[in-house]
């Protein structure tokens, strides 16, 4: 896999290092952090639970610290399959939905 | 765990009725005084800019200024505080079984803050239950790994540059000695509010810690993303006339050309003064422009516009 790739026309280098704010990890090492396998990450973009902070030219997904506390929020709730794929979208659209909503309203109150 | 009480009113200079402009405009003026950029005294302006944006933080949001006042009005500043087993950051503390603490230093919030409004383990903040061992009404301990989720403050000035900040970590498992280490955590150039940081295997049993960043308010800017948005304040003849001014940016000046004719409200957009954006290159600075009137007037000046406004074919209100 290359670890160089394209991002908005920025080169990035992803590298592997464990705690590494800022950075983007490959496939494999964001199922390594998820302690998940990596065609369940793939399944999961695929249904679009998550998305990848960029691809490669190969369209290889890389993610950042933000993807990978989503895929293990996503693994948590489906720990014991309580919880249905249907459902999980919906806890997952609303909670992002209050983050971007919390933002805006932190903007809009200071403005 | 006890803590001392903050009084965030008192931090403030504003009663316990303010309404939220009060709140913003007392908020602005003493962030202006106090800005570590500003104050003459360096670090004391520190600390206590960090004070009055703990104190915004809590009282500029609806949500968090409810929690805060249902504490009532009777706790004194400094005064020992303990907090409900709600309100502590405890995990896997769902129905009453307390199993481990964690505290925090260095995040930016005091210990009250931490205690009042911290996350918890598992989901995270108050919108979901935790994971853990109550997950099926059990009160066993959890064995496997549990995250969790603090938050961090990030002056504008380490999300322009990116930084390195040390936290020391306080654990207190059950039936264990607590445990204390401190923690690097690198703060990305660029890093936006409600960005998680990660630090791997920081969590319980092994899980994951998560910072969620939340950016210092600045006296002069606000963030929109890699956006900053300030204000800037004209005279009317500068409004009309046109002027030069100089203009804070984020760790400098910059000089502004005010055209003739300028209308308030009116942006200027300067380029790549904002901050760092993860494609590569920096957001904009956005400046409105905000005309102020004098409130008093002298003999001499009141003349001046008295043959301004006798002269003058300039009409405010031309469909009335």
């Amino acid at each position: 896999m290359n670890d160089d790739f394209e991002y908005h026309q920025t080169r990035f280098k992803v590298t592997s290092a464990s705690d590494s704010s800022g950075q983007l990890f490959n496939l494999t090492i964001t199922a390594s952090h998820c302690e998940i396998h990596p065609d369940l990450i793939r399944h999961y973009c695929r249904i679009g639970l998550v998305r990848p902070a960029a691809r490669d030219e190969e369209k290889n997904p890389y993610f950042d610290d933000d993807g990978i506390y989503w895929i293990r929020q996503i693994r948590e709730l489906n720990r014991e399959g309580e919880v249905g794929q249907r459902t999980l979208r919906v806890i997952l659209d609303l909670r992002r939905q209050v983050e971007e909503l919390k933002r805006e309203l932190r903007f809009r109150i200071d403005n | 765990m006890a803590v001392q009480f903050r009084d965030y009113y008192d931090t403030l200079g504003v009663s316990r009725t303010a309404t939220q402009d009060e709140i913003k405009s007392a908020f602005r003026k003493l962030a202006r005084k106090y800005h570590p950029d500003i104050a003459k005294d360096k670090k004391a302006g520190e600390e206590k800019f960090k004070e009055i944006n703990e104190a915004y933080e809590v009282l500029g949001d609806a949500e968090k200024r409810g929690k805060y006042d249902e504490l009532g009005a009777n706790w004194k500043q400094g005064e020992p505080f303990q907090p409900s087993a709600g309100a502590a950051p405890q995990w896997n503390n769902r129905g009453g079984v307390e199993s481990s603490e964690f505290h925090f230093e260095g995040t930016g919030f005091s210990e009250f803050f931490e205690a009042m409004f911290g996350r918890r383990g598992g989901f995270g903040g108050n919108s979901f239950p935790e994971t853990g061992d109550s997950r099926f009404g059990e009160t066993s301990s959890a064995t496997y790994p549990i995250d969790a989720e603090a938050d961090i403050m990030v002056t504008l000035e380490e999300a322009l540059n990116g930084s390195t900040r040390q936290i020391r970590l306080q654990k207190q498992m059950r039936g264990a000695e607590p445990t204390s280490e401190t923690l690097k955590v690198k703060i990305p150039p660029g890093v936006r509010e409600g960005q998680r940081i990660r630090l791997s295997g920081k969590g319980q049993n092994g899980g994951d810690l998560f910072l969620s960043v939340h950016l210092e308010r600045h006296p002069d800017f606000r963030v929109q993303e890699a956006n900053l948005h300030s204000e800037l304040e004209l005279a009317p003849w500068e409004a009309v006339l046109g002027c030069k001014v100089t203009i804070p940016t984020l760790g400098g000046h910059a000089k502004l050309t005010v055209p003739p004719g300028t209308q308030n409200g009116q942006q200027f957009r300067l380029q790549n003064l904002g901050l760092p954006r993860r494609e590569g290159g920096r957001g904009n600075l956005y400046v409105s422009v905000k005309i102020q009137t004098p409130l008093t007037v002298n003999e001499q000046e009141r003349e001046v516009w008295q043959k301004l406004a006798a002269t003058s074919s300039f009409n405010p209100r031309p469909t009335i």
